[in-house]
């Protein structure tokens, strides 16, 4: 049993993607329903509860019959496993509710992988259908709604005119030690931009250097989540009405190729149908590809959307290195003092190899160094130094190990975030056996490097730790802990934009080549990962989309 | 007398407030009739019990036992329940290889021979049909050190111990000097 309820848009997500759209939208006067399958947290529910909330299905489902799998195979493998690898946040906000909001923008080399390298053997490479000039004043338009705080002038790379919105957020001094290291190296390091207040912004306040940002919700509604900042001004307009526990299963479309709606499944388990004139999925990559696989008719047989046969292909995530520097702290503080020393965030990043001209290497891309503190979770910390003895430090020296760590050392690290090539051994599709508790297939992700990526990432790490060896006082031991592995929440490609409909899903403006007025905003769109997390560009581009959207709207060609 | 008493303590604490959970900080879940409902049978419990302290001396007295019936038991199902069969069998393998060793349960044996017992299972040394020895120790390995570091909200980590221990508590709301 269906009834119909009717809107001018519906926005499938609310994330990075859809809270963009939900609020343009709304604002310039359309009815918009935004259909979020996860629950609607108040940011005063959220908790620093290490176990509860990171190390159980707070953001992300058990992957187990009667929960909401994902089926993974890698590098070859044939059969495909059950996984919850690939999902982001699952409530109002999506992976911004959970991200740690490393907020770069996109360089020039992001948007012309294909020209600049002049190809890469095995890499399916596309240059972006638009110019870093029609997208900087959309990051200008984000930076200022959500609230994203740094300095600018200080990194040579940076791809902006205008000042941030707010002032960088206060540094732990080892910065300083830090920065000395990186110049000392020919390195240029400068502060990191985050998506998190560092005044008061509206009528949210600024963050109070608990340190859990990442994996978690912030209670204080200072890091820019959707969730914090576009969201209730969405709901402000008295326009958009978000459903959280709705589950989008089918895109509905008419016989002339144009959509007229989205079936959904209620929290009650009722499936329910909205008619819309518009319909915007931000989903993720994974799950709007999904969707649209979901979706198919006897029109889209192959999905609806994939008469170019690259839905869910070209799928990229992010190329992850890390490495870690133990320092003695009371060697810190005879050096820098002791005031400052708990602030959580070390807050610096280096892009000197973000395109790398000279280099040997088959892929002259690189990405991004973010150096940072260790997290302060207690219990990874702890699982972490028994695993690095390879589970032979237990009884009493683990718990001296663990006091030492957590009395006297620092650790500083870096994360590398690289580009991810997208080629044909890197894509999604349904799984032809696993179903979620919804009875639908689920995403099955077929996850394959690229070598030249990987090489990539393996030189990165060892120059990384080669700035923190050059750290004085001295790291007493400094590690390699990842190389070459990949963070599943960063996920684009699936729907990729371009001019050429055999060449690519969505248009420019993210319409959807093959059905009108159907649009895609999350990370599906992106033709390559990017040398940074993609999510600034995602809520950029999602401005940029809505405002496209509402032109259409006044132009009555919708 | 000891439920009262945490309760006091987690109070002053104020630690944060997160989502009520039925039966938790009151020990082993317990049934209508109010009996305890302990998750592993007596003679499993003291094994498992027994290796936790000897992982993390101070683990029971810190609520690491109730912290592991609190997950393994708890519906609708966590990812510990999953751990509940390795966890028995291994409680087994730990008794039988004592048994074999020192012609005592693991529990009744000494410090020094327990943790030989547990070299073995650590470096993968016991073979058993279906049981993976150094899987099953590193899960108790994890449990233990989540037992200890966990809010006390799910029966471990008794009066704030493990942060104290630690130094440090992840309250929500943390005064930093500003420079």
């Amino acid at each position: 049993m269906t009834s119909v309820q009717k809107a001018d848009v519906v926005v499938v997500g609310s994330g990075a993607g859809g809270a963009p759209v939900a609020l343009t939208l709304s604002e310039a006067g359309a009815k918009v329903v935004v259909l979020e399958r996860g629950p609607w947290y108040s940011v005063r529910e959220f908790t620093h509860d290490e176990v509860g909330v990171c190390r159980r299905d707070f953001f992300v489902p058990y992957p187990y019959d009667g929960y909401d799998p994902k089926t993974i195979r890698k590098q070859g493998q044939k059969e495909a496993h059950r996984t919850s690898e690939g999902w982001i946040g699952v409530c109002v906000g999506g992976g911004t509710v959970h991200m740690s909001g490393f907020f770069y923008r996109f360089k020039e080399s992001d948007l012309r992988l294909k020209s600049m390298t002049g190809g890469v053997k095995g890499a399916d490479l596309a240059d972006w259908p638009l110019r870093m000039d029609d997208l900087l004043p959309y990051y200008d338009l984000m930076e200022a709604r959500i609230g994203v705080s740094g300095q600018a002038g200080i990194n040579p790379y940076e791809t902006r005119k205008r000042p941030f919105p707010l002032p960088p957020l206060h540094s732990h001094p080892a910065a300083k030690l830090l920065d000395q290291a990186a110049q000392s190296l020919g390195f240029h390091s400068f502060p990191t931009p985050r998506a998190i207040l560092s005044r008061s912004y509206g009528n949210r306040p600024p963050c109070n250097y608990c340190g859990f940002c990442g994996d978690y919700g912030c209670e204080n509604g200072a890091k820019s989540s959707t969730l914090a900042s576009l969201i209730p001004a969405a709901e402000d307009t008295g326009r958009c009405l978000i459903k959280p526990g709705c589950m989008a299963r089918r895109v509905l479309v008419d016989r002339d190729d144009r959509v007229t709606g989205v079936e959904y499944i209620d929290p009650q388990g009722e499936v329910k149908r909205i008619q819309a004139r518009v319909v915007v999925l931000a989903a993720s990559a994974i799950e709007s590809a999904r969707l649209l696989l979901l979706s198919e008719t006897g029109r889209f047989p192959h999905g609806l959307c994939n008469r170019s046969g690259l839905l869910g292909k070209n799928l990229t995530f992010s190329t992850f290195g890390k490495a870690t520097a133990v320092f003695d702290r009371g060697e810190l503080e005879a050096k820098l003092g002791k005031a400052g020393m708990d602030l959580p965030f070390l807050l610096r990043s280096v892009q000197d190899d973000y395109w790398m001209e000279k280099t040997p290497l088959l892929l002259p891309k690189g990405g991004t160094y973010n150096f940072l503190l260790h997290h302060p979770n207690p219990i990874n910390a702890a699982i972490r130094l028994a695993l690095d003895s390879k589970w032979s430090l237990w009884g009493q020296k683990l718990k001296d190990r663990l006091h030492k760590y957590f009395h006297e050392e620092l650790w500083i690290e870096f994360e590398v975030f690289g580009e991810f090539l997208p080629h044909q051994g890197c894509y999604l599709d349904l799984d032809p056996r696993v179903k979620d508790r919804f009875n639908l297939p689920v995403a099955r992700i077929t996850n394959r490097h690229h070598p030249a990526s990987d090489d990539v990432n393996r030189l990165m790490v060892r120059r990384g730790m080669d700035i923190l060896e050059a750290i004085r006082p001295a790291p007493r031991k400094v590690t390699p802990w990842t190389w070459a592995t990949t963070t599943y929440h960063l996920q684009h490609g699936t729907c990729r934009f371009g001019t050429d409909p055999a060449k690519s899903v969505l248009d420019p403006c993210c319409q959807a080549h093959d059905i009108k007025n159907l649009y895609v905003t999350d990370g599906s769109f992106l033709p390559n990962s990017g040398g940074v997390p993609a999510t600034p560009t995602i809520l950029a581009n999602s401005f940029r989309v809505a405002h496209h959207i509402s032109k259409s709207f006044r132009r009555r060609e919708i | 007398m000891r439920l009262n008493r945490r309760q006091m303590i987690l109070s002053l604490l104020s630690i944060s407030a997160g989502r009520l959970l039925p039966g938790c900080g009151s020990g082993p879940a317990k049934n209508r009739e109010g009996a305890s409902l302990l998750v592993f049978e007596p003679d499993r419990r003291r094994a498992l019990c027994s290796a936790a302290e000897r992982i993390l001396p101070g683990a029971v007295e810190a609520g690491v036992p109730e912290y592991m019936d609190y997950w393994i038991s708890r519906q609708p199902f966590s990812i510990v329940s999953d751990w509940k069969p390795i966890l028995k069998v291994g409680a087994v393998h730990l008794d039988r290889i004592a048994r074999a060793e020192y012609r005592r349960a693991f529990a009744d044996c000494k410090p020094d021979e327990q943790d030989a017992v547990l070299t073995r299972f650590q470096k993968g040394e016991v073979r058993a049909k279906r049981f993976n020895s150094s899987a099953f120790f590193q899960r108790l390995v994890t449990l233990t050190l989540e037992g200890f570091l966990s809010d006390p909200k799910y029966g471990g980590n008794r009066d704030g111990v493990g942060w104290r221990f630690i130094g440090r508590t992840p309250c929500w709301w943390a005064p930093k000097r500003l420079p």
